[in-house]
């Protein structure tokens, strides 16, 4: 018994490795399609956007890296469809370098989205009208007091060199008081900053998308209604994409719904180890304490 | 000479302290919008200034590893060239040479081709390879050796659990009510944990207030560089 504790306690973490590469590989090769319901706080960022007018505009502020597409930019597609459905409008910009093309692609493969027959979701949106990408400028806050000011002068001209000032839009969507709501997509420390420098101070709601790991940290806000709704991590996001019904929409299981085995999988194995590792560690402690003793 | 190193820059920190602080106790729009659009413009053109002065400080890094061969040169060689290539490829004005679609970084073009194809994937590797090291720390150091460690290894246990459809599957009846590990996990989140973010959060906010003041009234001048 000593023996194997030695062994378990002193594995080699590549076997760990190799488990956890089959944890996250076997479940998304075969799908074990685990429901799941929605929590509060996602449901609470849904219904928000859902109770919009038609011809309401939601500005989102995509504020992350390739690194975390998984949590993010299938929020981001989830959410998009959601607006587009319901015909309002979407203005989208960035604040982090690495993830302004990210929002512009998001944005063109939601607009132009084909179904599998091969017919676009929706023929009638135009860009300039329906939706904008404004793209990536520095300075965080400041941007955002900017446009909390003028999108047309913080933003002269949009990802693709276009003037904002000719696009029907923001001919009527002149500041960030206009906007009906505003989703942050964030992977870094913005949302925070959305709430001083943008909802407060223009009394426009918030909702927040964010990974896992910051969820924790952004409960106290969600509790006191400075964010309308916390989507945390891909959990949150398959949940929003359940909630969008967009495994209808797209004709197949989304992204992150697909993620989820693999992530109950990876997990009970972390939980598993750290029990079976704690279970050998406390009989080693026990072993040596015999051992000390009879010496 | 002496002044413009240690006193302007106290009294500028002073008057912007003092101009962002009182605009807050000022109830007009006006007052409002002559900051927004003072400190805008303001914090943009330093958050130009300052990517220049990172990209400058790692260039300057990476070359003197380079020159000098210090340990881990190679890797300073592969950063100063991929450096070199995304910047040519980003800035170069390809449709003046009459080379259309490949001006700066719209979709289709060689910089797009580069974020696409070899900077998404990498970040993504990048980030996708802590699941594997979280994986083996939590076998390797997750110990209960005191009541704190063991506090703090069953409430990860428990939102682990619960934070995954799996959570939800795994519920108890206890006297009539049915708690799954994905309630229990809700309210570690909504409760001790908000408790906790809150208490956090205060204490970071009353620093920032502190050393806002200490910066204002000239205490703090480690910003200036030179110590003291």
């Amino acid at each position: 018994m000593q023996k194997f504790g030695d062994i378990i306690l002193n594995l080699d973490r590549r076997i760990i490795y190799l488990i956890v590469f089959l944890c996250v590989l076997l479940p998304l090769l075969f799908p074990m399609k685990i429901p799941f319901t929605e929590t509060q706080e996602v449901k609470d960022a849904f219904n928000d956007i859902e109770a919009l007018e038609p011809g309401s505009v939601v500005l989102i502020s995509c504020d992350y890296g390739p690194s975390t597409i998984p949590e993010n930019y299938t929020m981001y597609q989830a959410l998009l469809h959601q607006c587009f459905r319901k015909d309002i409008r979407v203005i989208a910009m960035c604040l982090v370098t690495n993830g302004a093309s990210l929002g512009n692609k998001g944005l063109k493969e939601a607009a132009e989205f084909e179904n599998p027959p091969g017919n676009r979701l929706y023929p009638d949106l135009e860009y300039g009208t329906d939706y904008a990408y404004l793209g990536y400028k520095a300075g965080g806050t400041a941007v955002m007091l900017g446009i909390g000011q003028s999108f047309t002068s913080t933003f002269p001209e949009d990802f693709e060199s276009r003037p904002l000032a000719d696009m029907p839009l923001f001919n009527e969507i002149k500041a960030l008081g206009d906007v009906d709501y505003i989703f942050d997509i964030a992977s870094v420390g913005y949302p925070e900053f959305w709430v001083s420098y943008a909802s407060e101070r223009e009394n426009v709601p918030l909702s927040v998308n964010c990974t896992a790991v910051s969820a924790a940290q952004y409960y106290p806000y969600y509790q006191s209604r400075q964010f309308r709704g916390l989507v945390g991590g891909m959990k949150g996001t398959a949940e929003y994409e359940q909630l969008v019904g967009m495994e209808e929409i797209i004709g197949r299981v989304p992204d992150a719904t697909r993620g989820m085995d693999s992530q109950s999988a990876v997990h009970i194995f972390i939980v598993l180890a750290i029990i079976v590792a704690n279970f050998f560690y406390f009989m080693k402690l026990r072993y040596d304490d015999t051992e000390r003793r009879q010496a | 000479m002496q002044f413009m190193k240690r006193q302007l820059p106290v009294v500028i920190a002073f008057l912007a302290g003092l101009l962002l602080w009182a605009q807050f106790y000022i109830p007009s729009r006006l007052s409002q919008q002559a900051l927004e659009t003072f400190t805008s413009s303001w914090a943009i053109i330093l958050a130009g200034a300052a990517l220049i002065l990172g990209i400058l400080s790692a260039i300057q890094h990476h070359w003197n590893k380079v020159r000098y061969k210090k340990p881990g040169h190679a890797y300073s060689a592969i950063t100063l060239f991929c450096f070199a290539v995304v910047v040519i490829v980003g800035w170069l004005p390809w449709h003046y040479v009459g080379v259309t679609n490949m001006g700066h970084i719209k979709d289709g073009s060689v910089f797009d081709w580069i974020f696409q194809n070899m900077f998404i994937p990498l970040d993504a590797t990048m980030f996708s390879l802590l699941a594997f090291y979280i994986a083996s720390a939590a076998f390797r150091a997750f110990r209960a050796r005191s009541f704190e460690a063991t506090a703090l290894l069953i409430s990860g246990v428990i939102v682990m659990i619960g934070r995954v459809p799996l959570g939800e599957m795994l519920a108890f009846d206890i006297n009539g009510t049915e708690i799954s590990f994905t309630s229990v996990a809700g309210w570690i989140l909504n409760n001790p944990n908000t408790a906790a973010q809150r208490g956090i959060l205060l204490g970071v906010l009353l620093s920032i207030v502190a050393i806002s003041l200490r910066i204002m009234f000239g205490i703090e001048r480690t910003y200036m560089g030179g110590g003291d």
